[in-house]
């Protein structure tokens, strides 16, 4: 008798036990509670100057949705996002920078907005490269949000105390050297030039434009059948030899061969760097954090300074598939187009606006960097590809490793073998 | 307590029939590991099996998954990369492994004895311990830093060295940082095992070794230290399987730099499945890695087993 007892109550104790020990899981994204709603949005730490005042902007003006913004690093953004569609979490809309935007759309992560697009009075005025990239199989999958362009940034104070005349800045190669050289040896500090030398992605916006200027180009062929030609590009080797050269001369800082990205913009905005390579979002950056440097801009040449080129980036806006809010997300898209939006938010800021109306009227006319950067987005190209994070933006990749072994090592035609390899890997699987 | 096999002999053993009420016992004892046997399955043989399965499969992280066979393991033999990162692990492990074995070992001699305010020690020396590895590493992150980091700025003004070290350019130096900060975060905790296990060693052993002449070396060496090998298996067990599996600490640090040459087996992984989105190929490295812990676990297990058990 008091064995069945016993055992009945410890049977007991044991089942509520293993009742007891069930873990439920919880899932995040938007809401809405009683008409209002909220929506989940969001943005690569390289827009954070200028994208906070746009979602407050959009907030105190609409009073049944809120926008909530969350700023996600630059270098981690597209294994994010990529993990959260997979996962069912992806945010109500995103901002993906454009070169990606091909890749998601191809694997089904974005809503179809041919829609909104079409309906849009001003759709002709819409950045054409913006527009392709989001463009599949006829279908819009992703709209234009904000537009980007590398230029190289200067000092004006640096170069005049060096010397040298800010209104002709450099163009070929040889004398951007040499500038960097009279530049580092001012000391106290200084020195010519920066770069992140750990940035795959910073460096491709960067550097391949002088590439593209000379004629040449990385990869060949369509999307999802593409070669590379790294090892005998010859504009890359000679660029690669132009950053080595600087380099070796000190004319580069020590710290910047592990910089992943995380320090492109202090060093300029110290006043200790006299030049580097950047575009829009990082001039908003700059005007905000170093409101009296003395910055200008100069297009990015070939390395004889013959005809120049950049990297027409920037962020095209997008409503994951699994959205639960998209009537509300697409009011949000049709307002951020609106002029009004382009002009305070995006043009004022420093950051080129996606519209072509505004950009020629407003944005050229603000001052001589914008006027710079405006003309090289219409200059610009950019890169096409089914497999760039894996390419450019890895930083285990073969365009990162292979600009740390040439600018900081002593052995070029070795890096290039190597990262011809790693391209072909790549796009091989 | 008399034999089964004195009753009946051998033949009475299969024979005899079980009580009721050591069925009842079993059932009730089946009952209590219950809870445990459920997380075990949900937790960890599941996703064992869906990625044995994942691992034969082509499976993006967007998009449709593709049956292959073997294909990814024959890749992941001819991975390069995977290749220096295993080795680079084994490196990595081999170099941290009597570190933490002699610091932890220094540490608990330290605070072996109890005396007035060792429990404050104690708790030092444990507490970085408690801090996630992700943590620690943002923390020495800064510390690092050759512009603003505290460790550096130090070294200059001491005259050590004549300019700011740059940690992570170059692959050496960065691994010794990376080794600092781990000894600085685990050794407390391989303190805290070997010092409970020197604490088990009964008083009178010690006193007996002193009194046949022995002195505090040879004591320790020849007589506590075995005393304690289970202790110290234990430990070793420990600090090479998270070794072997490092990724947080390279991931913040180094990045895996310069230029993959502080890239680690579970760093590799990583990269595969989550920036070249290849779930299936990650699964199949995943799996190579878990039976070479699997296998030096069981090595280690075997050494260290108590022969006086049977």
């Amino acid at each position: 008798m008091r064995f069945t007892r016993r055992g009945f109550i410890s049977k007991a104790v044991v089942l509520a036990a293993a009742t007891a020990s069930v873990v439920s899981g919880c899932s995040s994204g938007g809401g809405s509670s009683g008409g209002k709603t909220t929506l989940t949005f969001w943005a690569r730490s390289d827009e954070s100057a200028f994208v906070q005042k746009i979602v407050d902007g959009f907030n105190s003006t609409h009073d049944n949705i809120t926008v909530k913004l969350t700023i996600v690093p630059t270098a981690n953004y597209v294994q994010k996002f990529g993990a959260a569609a997979a996962g069912g979490s992806a945010p109500d809309i995103a901002s993906i920078d454009l070169v990606y935007v091909p890749y998601f759309a191809k694997q089904g992560a974005l809503s179809d907005l041919s829609s909104t697009a079409n309906g849009l009075s001003f759709k002709d005025t819409l950045s054409p490269a913006h527009m392709q990239a989001g463009k599949l199989d006829g279908k819009q999958y992703a709209l234009p949000f904000s537009a980007d362009a590398s230029v190289l940034f200067y000092n004006k104070g640096l170069l005049k105390k060096a010397g040298l005349d800010p209104a002709t800045p450099p163009k070929t190669f040889a004398d951007i050297k040499t500038a960097a050289d009279k530049i580092t040896a001012l000391g106290g500090g200084n020195t010519g030039f920066y770069l992140s030398g750990a940035c795959g992605g910073c460096n491709a916006f960067g550097f391949l434009p002088s590439i593209w200027a000379a004629g040449g180009d990385l990869l060949q062929g369509d999307l999802g059948k593409q070669t590379a030609s790294v090892s005998d590009s010859a504009p890359l080797k000679t660029l690669l030899q132009f950053l080595h050269s600087m380099q070796s001369a000190g004319d580069i800082a020590p710290s910047a061969k592990t910089d992943n990205g995380a320090q492109a913009l202090q060093p300029f905005e110290s006043g200790k760097v006299g030049m580097f390579v950047s575009g829009s979002f990082a001039y908003a950056s700059i005007k905000q954090a170093a409101p009296k440097l003395d910055v200008a801009a100069v297009n990015l040449y070939d390395a004889t300074g013959s005809s120049y080129s950049s990297f027409a980036g920037g962020d095209d806006v997008a409503i994951p598939s699994g959205s639960k809010h998209k009537d509300q997300a697409k009011t949000f898209l049709n307002w951020l187009l609106q002029t009004d939006a382009q002009t305070k938010y995006l043009a004022n800021q420093g950051v080129i606006p996606i519209r072509s109306d505004v950009a020629a009227s407003d944005y050229a006319g603000t001052g001589p960097v914008q006027k710079v950067l405006a003309d090289a987005l219409n200059k610009g190209k950019s890169v096409y590809s089914l497999q760039t994070n894996a390419l450019y933006n890895d930083a285990n990749g073969p365009w990162t490793a292979m600009f740390q072994k040439a600018v900081f090592g002593a052995d070029i035609d070795g890096a290039l073998k190597d990262a011809q390899a790693g391209f072909e890997k790549v796009l091989k699987s | 307590m008399t034999s089964l096999t004195a009753i009946g002999g051998r033949g009475a053993l299969r024979r005899r029939p079980v009580s009721a009420l050591a069925r009842r016992r079993q059932r009730v004892g089946l009952l209590f590991v219950a809870p445990a046997v459920l997380m075990v399955l949900a937790f960890f043989i599941a996703p064992l099996v869906l990625m044995v399965w994942m691992s034969l499969n082509d499976w993006p992280l967007l998009g449709t998954p593709t049956f292959v066979g073997t294909r990814n393991y024959t890749d992941a033999l001819h991975d390069p990369t995977f290749r220096h990162s295993l080795l680079f692990t084994g490196k990595y492990t081999l170099l941290l492994t009597p570190i933490l074995m002699i610091v932890g070992f220094a540490l608990a001699v330290l605070v072996q004895t109890p005396r007035r305010g060792v429990g404050i020690f104690r708790t030092i020396y444990f507490m970085p311990y408690i801090v996630g590895f992700a943590a620690a590493s943002y923390l020495f992150l800064q510390l690092f830093n050759s512009g603003t980091g505290v460790i550096d700025r130090m070294l200059t003004d001491l005259h050590l060295v004549n300019h700011p070290v740059q940690w992570f350019a170059s692959p050496k130096v960065a691994l010794a940082a990376v080794l600092v900060v781990v000894t600085w975060k685990t050794a407390g905790f391989c303190m805290l095992l070997i010092m409970s296990g020197l604490q088990s060693v009964s008083g009178e052993v010690v006193e007996a070794a002193h009194m046949d002449g022995s002195g505090w070396w040879s004591t320790m060496f020849r007589v506590q230290l075995p005393l304690i090998k289970q202790t110290l298996g234990l430990v070793l067990i420990f600090s090479i399987a998270g070794s072997v599996l490092a990724f947080d600490q390279f991931y913040i640090l180094t990045n895996g730099g310069p230029s993959n040459q502080t890239l680690t087996a579970v760093y590799w992984i990583y990269n595969q499945g989550f920036t070249h989105f290849q779930l299936g190929y990650a699964s199949a490295l995943s799996l190579v890695l878990m039976v070479i812990v699997a296998a030096i676990s069981g090595i280690q297990l075997r050494l260290f087993r108590d022969t006086n058990e049977v």
